[in-house]
């Protein structure tokens, strides 16, 4: 070990100036491909939660430990670094008394809907991928972009845990992991996409909730379930980021919802926050113009 | 499959909160008291050399190398505050004005080269006026991007309270003038310059009013999220009384000649500023927690 140390000492140099200037090598971005992303249709989520083990399997992200949550089924909480996948379970049961004998259950029509006391809402929650991403807008490292396939990507050798990202987005997606003090969230399985493979967790969904493809189809795809359930009675279903609103873009991984938004812990009203930017700075600038004003004045005044 | 009008609390996500807030915690807070003290510091000494040069020139000398001590320790905070302080330097990769804390890295290294020429030149031996005057002239853009860029940070966010502080860029930016001039008037006072002090204790005088003035637009920005919070709104009350207090108080004691009343009014404005920081910091953590 001695006689190697001198090669130990220039490795270490060599590597600390890699590390200091690598990030500042860019290669050729990729040409822009097709735009994917998910389509969720809520109604026939199961909660069987294979995508979320999936997502941990294929990106090899470590076990969150486990703690009842006391929310129902739902033990993995909630988004973080370390879970890119999180199925919730929203029970909305009415205080009354189920029948007495319950294996007695009539046989429905084919098309009609069970009157239930009460159901179980299932999402399966993800990165919005928004189309324009609050988070891609706060990354002061450009380590969060916007790849080929118009996906918000998390560049993790680039990424320095300055947080801004985790501040910047509404919906509670990203968080920093305590192992290496970087952001994390999900890739879309960009490794997979450019294999053409579809995503870890769409390919695992047994049901189908969880669709992958060019993002128009999948809009397309999503408007016409809204109107079949709609023929079935079921009034309440609709798009949730299909399009922009007022206030914020569309959104890349969308959802079909039969509840209000905040109901699945999603906001009501997204709104990007640099909608505010300009107005902002311009306040803080005037400020800081009346400021020094002010100051030259007393100084020439008072000469 | 109508929805259910009773559901049952326990798995209720819309009563957790949407967002998580950044691990932005006490070294965020002095990190932004002390971007404000060095840059504050900094534009009113650059002021009073430029326009005044007779009075403040030795002044500002003393003042540019206490700008720069508070940025050193400042960028230190900067630093730590990271996940992961070896990639600092990543800031660096890119500038994209679209972030505000891209442009307020950049004004705060641009910033900080002239400032550290001007005070290598006070150890080293004079620079030609001309030269003097060229690299203060340079600081006080990226000095006034360094002030202006803090709160549009916070407030460019969807963290709840910050999202709605429209007022918190104009709050800090007076307050970092406020913060000038009491600092710059102490520094007159040590060195005994009767006319740089009755300038500076004016221009406190004026800027604590001005800051008054945001300090009120902030709060009732930050009403609505204030009254939504239970379990520590008298917390919150007594930190936003308190800092209404500290104005009222320091702009009657500002007048007063002398020292030691001056040393306590700077000793008021600097621990009240700190301590809206910390409340402003803390919001998010207090209304998730």
């Amino acid at each position: 070990m001695t006689g190697s140390a001198p090669n130990d000492s220039q490795a270490d140099r060599t590597n600390w100036l890699e590390r200091i200037l690598a990030p500042f090598q860019r290669g050729t971005p990729p040409a822009p491909r097709t735009a994917t992303g998910f389509y969720t249709d809520t109604t026939v989520c199961i909660g069987c939660k294979a995508c979320e083990v999936a997502c941990k399997q294929w990106n090899q992200l470590p076990s969150d430990g486990f703690e009842w949550t006391g929310k129902s089924y739902d033990n993995t909480g909630e988004l973080s670094a370390t879970s890119w996948r999180h199925v919730k379970f929203v029970e909305q049961l009415v205080d009354t008394e189920l029948p007495q004998d319950t294996a007695i259950v009539e046989p429905l029509e084919a098309g009609t809907v069970p009157d239930l006391p009460g159901r179980w809402l299932m999402m399966s929650d993800v990165c919005k991928h928004c189309a324009t991403a609050p988070c891609e807008q706060a990354c002061p490292t450009g380590s969060l972009l916007q790849n080929e396939f118009e996906n918000i990507y998390l560049q993790s050798d680039i990424c320095n845990g300055c947080s801004y990202c985790i501040a910047a987005c509404p919906f509670g997606v990203i968080t920093r992991a305590t192992f290496d003090g970087h952001a994390h969230k999900c890739t879309l399985c960009y490794d997979r996409q450019r294999d053409d493979l579809t995503p870890a967790c769409a390919k695992a969904c047994p049901t189908e909730s969880i669709q992958f493809g060019p993002i128009d189809e999948l809009r397309e795809r999503a408007r016409e379930r809204v109107s079949e359930l709609q023929s079935l009675g079921i009034n309440d279903a609709y798009l949730y980021g299909d399009e922009a609103s007022e206030n914020y873009s569309q959104l890349n991984s969308f959802y079909l919802l039969i509840d209000e938004p905040s109901a699945y812990g999603l906001p009501d009203n997204p709104v990007n926050p640099w909608l505010f930017m300009k107005g902002d700075y311009l306040r803080s600038g005037l400020t800081g113009f009346i400021a020094i004003a002010m100051l030259l004045i007393i100084l020439w005044l008072e000469g | 499959m109508q929805p259910a009008n009773q559901s049952t609390p326990s798995s209720d996500y819309a009563q957790s909160g949407i967002v998580k807030s950044p691990h932005w915690h006490w070294l965020v807070v002095f990190d932004v008291w002390l971007n404000n003290l060095t840059s504050g510091l900094f534009l009113v000494a650059a002021c009073g050399e430029l326009f005044r040069p007779a009075d403040f020139s030795q002044l500002a000398n003393t003042a540019y190398l206490i700008a720069w001590l508070v940025l050193l320790v400042d960028l230190l905070l900067l630093v730590l505050d990271l996940g992961d302080p070896k990639r600092f330097h990543h800031m660096l990769r890119v500038f994209k004005p679209s972030s505000p804390m891209s442009l307020g890295t950049w004004c705060l290294t641009v910033y900080s080269l002239p400032l550290t020429l001007l005070v290598v030149f006070q150890f080293i031996g004079s620079p030609p006026d001309g030269f003097h005057r060229a690299l203060v002239i340079a600081a006080i853009p990226p000095a006034f991007g360094v002030m202006l860029y803090k709160g549009v940070l916070f407030s460019t966010s969807s963290q709840p309270g910050w999202r709605d502080a429209r007022w918190l860029g104009s709050y800090l930016v007076s307050s970092t003038i406020m913060l000038g001039c009491i600092q710059l008037l102490l520094i007159a006072m040590f060195f005994d310059e009767p006319v740089a002090t009755r300038l500076m204790r004016s221009a406190a005088a004026t800027t604590i009013l001005l800051n008054a003035i945001t300090l009120g637009l902030l709060f009732f920005n930050l009403k609505p999220t204030l009254d939504e919070m239970q379990t520590s709104q008298g917390v919150v009350r007594v930190t936003w009384s308190v800092a209404f207090a500290t104005s009222a108080i320091t702009f009657v004691l500002i007048w007063q000649p002398q020292p030691f009343v001056s040393m306590i009014t700077a000793g008021l404005l600097l621990a009240g500023t700190l301590w809206v920081r910390s409340a402003v910091v803390w919001l998010p953590h207090r209304i998730q927690s």
